[in-house]
């Protein structure tokens, strides 16, 4: 059974149609591409899925449940947590403290615990600053912990938006144009993080991209998409051969 | 049912200085996002600038109100660089807190230049001969108002569909990034968009001074704010929603005063405020307003 | 709890306590005149709004139009529970009295935050203060506040202890609430609304929280007054003190608490040492405010608190640009301007370029000493 199943999931605003019909698989484990022009509805799924936009028809199922909700952050709580296309960090915080904010939903003291300073605020605030050190010594950031997220190189502030996704510990994460703005040599640092964090936490990962060479370098399977409805599905090989989504997307091999 | 007509004139003649202040407030917001808190004052400044036109230097009322319409356009471009421009990419809280700060600075330097004494302004609504329609007293000035304030808002119309400026007004409202882009010199539209916002707030000055004849420098904070709420009423950033809700609210206005027994005659000064609250948790987008999804 | 935050609470509750002496030891002296301490247990009160308002606008980042409401409804709840206790001068009974206006405040900060609080920005800014109007009104109109004729004859029982004590608990919880999980999600509301509820905050929920905890302490900063000024009269708490205590928070720094008592005592002693500027105050505020918002949006101190670590940097006068700074339950970061941020116009520039083609105008890889250094 995949981890998560979408359902001809249809959305239109007003007479547009944004999303027609979709529907495709991410298995357990794996990293999904999801490909396409702009415009093409994307990012719309991703907001489907989180509940930014509740969807006209259609369902989505992670696993085995179908998802109903309609607030954002009831999402995270069912397992999904994503990114953004242009980068949305709470630029005056420090970036210790952004990813802590991830890790909110997992806390358990109350406020009146927390002004009172009990011991379960100690406990679970320490245990939530090693957590979030450990996770940015997962991607070589723990030297800038303190400093502003706002000050952050962008290739930084990039991985931050990731680490802060992680620590909501999502069954599966959505990542919007991870590599924007990216020269080659990070984008490759960036394809062994994500292969890297795909072995160490289990989970999986449905991605956005336009860097074709990240795509077909570490997707199992990708999905196309085409004015909001799924042309083509399949891992890259059958992609790259596809000729509805060389047409549409691809154009012909330089 | 006499009662019931003249209390109608009344709230329609209330609503049509309402609306007219109210396109200045929803023609901004369209365009910038922001609630120009200082927009009642313009009002203010306007009444005080006809009211020395026709006192100290005997112009007529007709001409002194346009000129005091281009002082207000003036003011109005004038505070919309100094104050506004810099902040468009500021936060929300910034605007908000300048143009709070910019309605101040117009409120007290009023009453410091001309004390805060009341001024009886001298052409007044009785000056007007009164009609009778059956039994029903109409008052020429009433029927005056609103012929005015549907006058500029037709015209107001037919500027924003017809005319180049007016059709640029609307496309810097929709996305300003994509106005730049396509060679529109947002800053001037902007600040066309002031100075035709101030200059309809000085006919509205015109307008409420003959039936108010009470001339202060806070006179503009209330019918302001009022202003404002029939434009979140009609529909905020929508042109035809300010005149609706303009004319709505001083409908609602007049009608809850006319008609709330005595003992509980403070609570009509609320009723806009409930009004306010009302529309917020039912139909944010207003009347006419359809609501609009942030794309994420 | 860990010894070294043991030792760091017990330091800053001595100094409150060393503070407190020193003004009590002058005070009951005889040295200093009835008006002046009059006017510092003012201040205590008026710091103690600014300071609830800056849970709202500094830290949440919700402008809030309508304080002087709850400071009403405090106000009034407090002064109408003395009356009918009849008593004056016992303490139980005000600090009883004062903890209903709080809780009165707070509640109404609900009933009315429930609804409307899902809005954003500016709607959420012109409704409070239709709330606060709509206070004003309601207090004008019922027989029990006085029906449009001031509330009279309170016991005149704050006084400077009970201001101070009551501004120091105020500052205390706001502060701790902040430095806790629950201060964080507030703060990502304020940076980015849509980002923190994709993080899993529920912005309803944790606005209604900073809105209620606001609410509650100028409920009590207004059942302070009450007691303080002995009579009560609804139009003192409009719409004109709403813009009086933002101005406080705004000067001081928005999110800095220090920054507001500070603002707090000098906006409010200010007008009583300088009587023949009191025309143009307002209109000095007005100018100030403009060019605040243009050049130095984050107030006086920007997000900055009196800290035991800033006090010890000062004195070994190091520069603000030094060691990054850890700790448990949220650091101190290093310094940055910039709240709200005003962008500057090289990351203006940038970001539209991203936004547009998705590229960036090929960031340096500038070491990170630099990165830090250029940020004035």
């Amino acid at each position: 059974m995949a981890l998560l199943e979408l359902k001809n999931l249809t959305l239109s605003f007003g007479g547009l149609m944004a999303v027609k019909d979709v529907s495709f698989t991410v298995e357990e484990n794996s990293i999904t591409g999801l490909i396409g022009q702009n415009g093409a509805g994307k990012t719309t799924i991703f907001n489907l899925l989180t509940h930014v936009y509740r969807p006209n028809s259609g369902s989505v199922i992670l696993e085995g449940e179908e998802l109903k909700g309609n607030r954002p952050h009831k999402a995270v709580a069912q397992g999904l947590s994503r990114t953004f296309q242009n980068i949305r960090l709470f630029r005056n915080m420090s970036v210790l403290d952004n990813i802590k904010v991830g890790y909110l939903q997992q806390g358990k003291y109350s406020v009146t615990e927390g002004i009172l300073r009990f011991p379960s605020y100690w406990r679970e605030e320490k245990a939530v600053d090693e957590k979030a050190r450990e996770l940015l010594r997962a991607f070589d950031m723990e030297p800038y912990a303190d400093y502003y997220a706002g000050n952050l190189p962008y290739g930084q502030q990039r991985q931050l938006e990731i680490c802060r996704a992680l620590a909501t510990n999502p069954r599966v994460l959505l990542l919007d144009e991870p590599a924007a703005g990216m020269n080659p040599s990070e984008t490759e640092g960036l394809m062994d993080r994500i292969n890297a964090l795909r072995e160490k936490f289990s989970m999986a990962i449905l991605l956005i991209e336009h860097d074709m060479k990240l795509v077909m370098g570490i997707c199992d399977k990708i999905v196309v998409l085409n004015y909001g409805c799924v042309i083509a599905e399949g891992c890259p090989e059958e992609i790259r051969n596809n000729e509805e989504v060389i047409t549409a997307y691809l154009g012909s091999e330089a | 049912m006499t009662y019931f007509t003249m209390q109608l004139l009344n709230g329609l003649q209330i609503g049509s200085i309402y609306a007219l202040i109210a396109l200045g407030y929803t023609m901004v917001y369209g365009i910038i996002k922001l609630i120009n808190f200082a927009h009642g004052e313009i009002m203010m400044t306007a009444a005080y600038s006809i009211y020395f036109f026709i006192t100290l230097l005997h112009i007529p009322f007709i001409p002194a109100t346009l000129l005091a319409m281009l002082l207000s356009m003036a003011l109005g471009m004038l505070i919309e660089k100094l104050a506004y421009r810099r902040l468009r990419s500021a936060s929300r809280l910034s605007a908000l807190i300048t143009a709070i700060a910019v309605s101040l600075f117009l409120q007290t330097g009023y009453a410091i230049l001309f004390t805060p004494d009341p001024r009886a302004f001298p052409v007044t609504a009785s000056s007007f001969p009164v009609f009778y329609l059956g039994e029903v007293p109409l008052s020429s000035w009433t029927l005056i108002t609103i012929a005015v304030a549907l006058a500029v808002m037709i015209l107001l119309q037919l500027f924003v569909t017809r005319h180049k400026a007016g059709k640029a007004m609307l496309v810097v409202s929709e996305d300003v990034k994509g106005a730049y882009l396509m060679g529109i010199k947002v800053n001037n539209i902007v600040s066309m968009t002031f100075a035709i916002g101030s200059a309809l707030a000085a006919i509205a000055a015109a307008l409420f001074i003959v039936s108010y004849p009470q001339i202060t420098p806070y006179m503009g904070a209330m019918p302001g704010i009022k202003a404002f709420i029939a434009a979140v009423l009609g529909g905020i950033g929508l042109i035809p929603g300010a005149m609706l809700g303009g004319f709505l609210l001083g409908l609602i206005e007049t009608m809850t005063r006319a008609y709330i027994p005595a003992s509980l005659s403070q609570l009509s000064e609320g009723v806009v405020f409930i009004v306010l609250i009302l529309v917020l948790l039912l139909k944010p987008a207003g009347l006419l307003g359809k609501s609009e999804r942030e794309k994420v | 709890m860990p010894k070294s935050k043991f030792v760091s609470y017990s330091i800053n509750l001595a100094a409150a306590l060393a503070v407190y002496l020193l003004f009590h030891f002058l005070f009951s002296s005889g040295i200093v005149s009835r008006t002046l301490i009059d006017l510092f247990t003012l201040c205590c009160i008026f710091a103690t709004a600014a300071v609830s308002l800056n849970l709202s606008t500094g830290l949440l980042g919700e402008l809030n139009l309508g304080h002087a409401g709850f400071m009403s409804v405090g106000a009034y709840t407090a002064a109408l529970i003395t009356l009918a206790a009849g008593r004056s001068g016992n303490v139980g009974i005000l600090l009883l009295s004062l903890l209903a206006g709080g809780l009165t405040a707070a509640l109404s900060a609900l009933v009315i935050g429930i609804p409307v609080l899902r809005l954003r920005g500016d709607y959420l800014a012109i409704t409070t203060l239709a709330f606060g109007e709509i206070v004003k009104v309601l207090m004008r109109s019922m027989k029990i506040t006085g029906g449009g004729q001031p509330l009279t004859g309170i016991a005149l029982d704050t006084t400077y202890t009970i201001g101070y004590w009551a501004l120091i608990i105020t500052l205390i919880v706001i502060y701790t609430l902040i430095r806790s999980r629950h201060g964080r999600a507030i703060i990502s509301i304020r940076e980015d609304d849509i980002a923190a509820e994709a993080c899993g905050v529920s912005v309803t929920k944790y606005k209604l929280i900073a809105f209620s905890f606001s609410a509650f302490f100028a409920g009590i900063a207004g059942g302070l007054y009450a007691h303080y000024a002995g009579v009560l009269e609804p139009s003192f708490f409009d719409y004109n003190q709403s813009v009086n205590f933002m101005v406080m928070v705004v000067f001081g720094g928005i999110g800095s608490l220090t920054g507001s008592v500070l603002s707090a005592f000098f906006l409010t002693l200010l007008p009583e040492f300088l009587r023949g500027i009191d025309t143009y105050r307002t209109l000095i505020y007005s100018v100030i405010l403009v060019f605040l918002m243009h050049y130095r949006p984050s107030g006086l101190l920007g997000q900055r608190e009196l800290s035991q670590r800033g006090i010890a940097r000062v004195f070994r006068r190091e520069r603000l640009e030094a060691q990054p700074i850890s700790g448990v339950g949220g650091g101190r970061a290093v310094e940055r301007e910039n709240v709200p941020a005003s962008g500057s116009a090289e990351r203006k520039a940038d970001s539209a370029l991203r936004d547009r083609t998705g590229t960036s105008s090929g960031t340096p890889e500038e070491p990170l000493e630099h990165r830090m250094k250029g940020r004035r």
